[in-house]
């Protein structure tokens, strides 16, 4: 009686069971990247070049801390038409994603490149997209072809096609007296171009919202004054005098002014000039040190950095109010901030109790701080972050080992970690401001 | 009386006598004396007497004396006598008193003691009885629980071995099962790359069909985990997994044709 009742609650135990449809967790998983597969680009009517835009590509997505591309020598085919594809060469690899490619050249250096995404395991075609380019928009055409597989697979828009802007400084062994560079590069670091060469110090430089222009500050003996660099004519024009000793410039959205740090004996404070009327107008007053002022994305406001409650901390001051708050309680210092390109954050650097620094985040609303960074004893001295234009990673410099001034990113939410070769760069970097989208 | 007669017999005797010797005594000193004064002795008699003999008459009241002091002095013996005995049995008696004090005393003593013997020894039983108690008990207690033991395991080996025997099918399918779900989660778990932006807390669910060689000829994600490169992963896990171990009893497959798999980073 007793085994019969059991085996009822059993038998109807299975009945509910088998009622519903079977669920099973799935709680573990390597932590790590996807696998991608990008096979190198078939030519036609040239010779393929040194760095074919594959490996420009995948050098992009394995950046991104998002993808695992796939090394040539691991492909078992290496198709470049969708005829060629078999998808059981790379399904037994396990390898979800594969992108081919054509560039035809034509006579006139005129380069039609072709490009499609496949999902392995569907055997579908997640997009096919075609590019015209000169020769020297290869590299360009590159990223953009980055930017779709990393939009497309993540919903994110990719950050590839922008651009960032540094400072280098040539160790004093250099065979030159300008050792202080001001470079824009593409994202990856590559296609340097040299803005300004100087003996004297170059520091902060700032991208305008539009990524057309770059505000930066050369350092003299007299004092330091503002430049503005026009990227599209490739100009540089002075804004102040050196003696008004003003510097750290931040755009406002609208691109009419700069938000400015000037320095006076024994402190300093914030001062908006109007880059049409050039007027110059204190905002921002302290006997201590106000500095570093970053425009928030909606304009309304100003972060900077002040010693007013007797160590740096951060404060952030509204226009319309004229009301200051104080935005950082934790650690010895919090400066140099930097607004994520919706406004929803800031990254700044942040100094523990224990003379530690970090990169942080916070949370604008909730004025909640997260550390990105771990300070170890290979890298340290972490130094001016700032956001990637989607948002999803913040670059800074750090020493790295023995090298000072390297460049580094980390994704907002710490989980991936990338560094540039110093050897590639060629010396220390210093201060690297990422640009917005370029459209 | 009679009691004191029992056990002191020539005492009491003695005394008996001397009380009536003392009692004849009196009557006869009374008799003696009483009528004495009564007498109106003639006179001829006494001058007679005197005249008889006075000496002789002397002779008799001496005579009388003697025998009056005799008398008097047996009395007097007998009253010693009778006081000492009074006295002998007053002793006795103080004696008896103090031998039956003794004896009470004694027999207190020996009552007490062996009242507080058995007192002690009452202690004593019922401490065993308690201790005797409580290890029935707890002998009791342990059978008790080995009998439910007992009864338990025959309940259960009886349960098995009736569900063995009424339907052994219906457990080696739950086997069957359990096996297969741990294999397919091993699998897919082996083969899931969660992308390093996955925040802790992110979930989707993907619901998979499966032909009876186990590979999944579609898939269709029920929850997004609202991040597309998560969405993604799992997908790619679910692919990558195929085909799937799945059982060959053709009761269990239909279980096996469609699953929810909730893909969790934890």
């Amino acid at each position: 009686m007793f085994a019969r009742s059991i085996l009822a609650v059993v038998l109807s135990l299975w009945a509910i069971n088998s009622s519903a449809t079977l669920k099973i967790e799935i709680t573990e998983g390597a932590a790590g990247a996807e696998q991608v597969a990008i096979v190198p680009f078939g030519w036609a009517g040239a010779a393929k070049p040194k760095e074919g835009i594959a490996s420009i590509v995948s050098a992009d997505l394995h950046r991104s801390g998002r993808f695992n591309p796939v090394a040539e020598r691991d492909m078992l085919a290496k198709p470049t038409d969708p005829q060629q594809i078999n998808f059981k060469n790379w399904r037994i690899l396990e390898i979800p994603y594969l992108v081919i490619g054509q560039v035809q050249v034509e006579p006139n250096q005129n380069h039609t490149i072709v490009v499609r995404l496949y999902d392995v395991f569907r055997q579908t075609e997640l997009f096919g997209k075609k590019f015209k380019a000169k020769n020297f928009q290869l590299r360009a055409v590159a990223h953009q072809i980055s930017d779709a597989i990393y939009e497309e697979l993540t919903g994110e828009r990719g950050a590839f096609s922008t651009k960032l802007a540094y400072i280098k400084k040539l160790p004093k062994t250099a065979k030159t007296d300008y050792r202080y560079l001001l470079f824009t590069a593409d994202a990856d670091t590559h296609n340097e171009r040299l803005v300004l060469r100087s003996k004297n110090p170059i520091i902060s430089p700032a991208w305008s919202s539009n990524s057309k222009k770059l505000a930066f500050v050369v350092v003299r003996n007299l004092g330091s004054s503002i430049y503005i660099y026009d990227d599209e004519k490739n100009e540089s024009e002075r804004i102040t005098q050196s003696r008004e000793k003003f510097s750290a410039p931040a755009w406002s959205p609208d691109l009419s002014k700069l938000a400015v740090q000037a320095n006076r004996d024994g402190g300093s404070d914030i001062y908006i000039i109007d880059l049409k009327s050039g007027k110059r107008q204190r905002v921002i007053e302290h006997w201590s040190i106000d500095a570093e002022p970053i425009w928030s994305p909606d304009g309304g406001s100003l972060i900077f950095t002040s010693e007013r409650g007797g160590s740096a901390q951060l404060y952030q001051y509204y226009f319309d109010n004229k009301q200051i708050r104080r935005l950082t309680f934790e650690g010895r210092q919090n400066l140099r901030a930097s607004f994520s390109p919706d406004g929803k954050m800031i990254t700044f650097v942040h100094l523990s109790n224990d003379r530690k620094y970090y990169i942080a985040v916070m949370d604008m609303e909730t004025l909640e701080m997260r550390m990105l960074t771990k300070p170890s004893h290979q890298e340290t001295e972490h130094e001016s972050p700032s956001f990637a234009p989607n948002g999803s990673m913040v670059i800074y410099a750090a020493n790295y080992q023995n090298q000072r001034g390297v460049l580094a990113a980390v994704s907002v939410d710490g989980g991936v970690h990338q560094r540039f070769s110093n050897e590639m760069l060629g010396g220390e970097v210093h201060e690297p401001a990422w640009s917005s989208f370029l459209d | 009386m009679k009691a004191i007669y029992a056990k002191y017999p020539r005492a009491f005797l003695l005394a008996v006598l001397l009380h009536g010797v003392m009692l004849g005594m009196l009557v006869v000193s009374f008799d003696w004396t009483a009528k004495t004064p009564d007498m109106v002795p003639p006179e001829v008699n006494i001058v007679k007497a005197t005249a008889v003999d006075e000496q002789a008459v002397q002779e008799e009241l001496d005579k009388i004396k003697r025998a009056e002091e005799r008398r008097e002095n047996r009395v007097k013996k007998l009253e010693r006598d009778a006081d000492k005995a009074q006295k002998k049995r007053e002793r006795e008696q103080v004696e008896l008193k103090k031998l039956e004090e003794n004896r009470k005393k004694e027999q207190a003593a020996k009552k007490k003691a062996e009242q507080e013997r058995a007192e002690v020894e009452a202690d004593r039983k019922r401490a065993e009885v308690e201790a005797q108690r409580l290890k029935e008990e707890a002998q009791n207690a342990l059978e008790a629980q080995q009998r439910l033991e007992m009864d338990e395991q025959r309940k259960r080996m009886l349960a098995e071995e009736s569900q063995r025997l009424e339907d052994q099918q219906t457990r080696k399918l739950i086997a069957e099962k359990v096996k297969y779900t741990a294999l397919i989660k091993q699998k897919i778990e082996s083969k899931w790359i969660q992308p390093l932006n996955a925040k802790v807390g992110m979930r989707c669910t993907i619901n998979i069909s499966i032909i009876p060689s186990g590979r999944v000829i579609s898939f269709k994600i029920v929850r997004s985990s609202g991040d597309k490169l998560f969405d993604r992963s799992v997908e790619s896990a679910v692919n990558k997994s195929s085909p799937l171990p799945i059982p060959n009893d053709p009761r269990l497959a239909s279980e096996f044709r469609n699953i929810d798999l909730e893909f969790k980073k934890e």
